[in-house]
């Protein structure tokens, strides 16, 4: 995410944000390809495929508690904490509404279902737009 | 709330930079005070009332 020109502990907080979300991306990155050719490949089978599949998973897991930690991080800051929880608030009730409207449209309007992950996916990219609503709205 | 940090800093001859840097706070939280947009913490005012050395009633003033 977020903020140019920060300075003391909010400068201190956004760099360990970075080194967090950069560590988890490369996790997941890395889990989601060996776990693919691992489960594609059949070189796995039975119960591990169950572990296995849930590595991935872990590294979203990972980025939503990166999100959770800046925050708390932001504490001596409350303004920048503010634009924090607002750029989160606005992508999940965007991501969450358009995913609640598309299900509907999936039970009675026979639309096709979504791909699996679209919307973890579309989630982590919304706080780009959620972001600069957010700037627009507190310049 | 209304507030005199701008008149305060201004008489100082400090940047909103240089203030939030002794705040140890971004520039846009200093600029969102200043401009009553945001009221700070409770923390964050005492920081303020002790780096000009003046109550906190001084500087942040009911509307």
């Amino acid at each position: 995410m977020i903020y140019s020109s920060c300075s003391g502990v909010v400068s201190a907080a956004m760099k360990r944000y970075s080194r967090r979300i950069i560590a988890v991306s490369l996790y997941y990155a890395a889990t989601l390809i060996i776990t693919t050719i691992l489960i594609r490949r059949d070189h796995v089978n039975g119960w591990p495929v169950y572990p296995l599949a849930v590595l991935p998973a872990l590294g979203v897991v990972g980025m939503i508690w990166v999100i959770g930690k800046l925050i708390t991080e932001l504490k001596d800051d409350g303004y920048q904490q503010m634009l924090v929880v607002k750029t989160v608030l606005y992508s999940t009730g965007f991501i969450v509404s358009a995913s609640t409207i598309w299900d509907f449209l999936v039970a009675y309007a026979g639309v096709p279902a979504m791909p699996p992950f679209v919307i973890m996916t579309a989630w982590l990219a919304s706080f780009g737009v959620g972001n600069a609503i957010v700037r627009v709205i507190y310049k | 709330m209304n507030n005199r940090l701008r008149v305060l800093r201004a008489e100082r001859q400090w940047s909103q930079q240089e203030l939030a840097d002794r705040l140890e706070v971004s520039r846009q939280s200093v600029n969102a005070i200043e401009t009553g947009r945001y009221d700070p913490s409770l923390p964050l005012a005492f920081r303020i009332a002790d780096l000009f050395a003046k109550p906190i009633e001084e500087i942040f003033l009911r509307d």
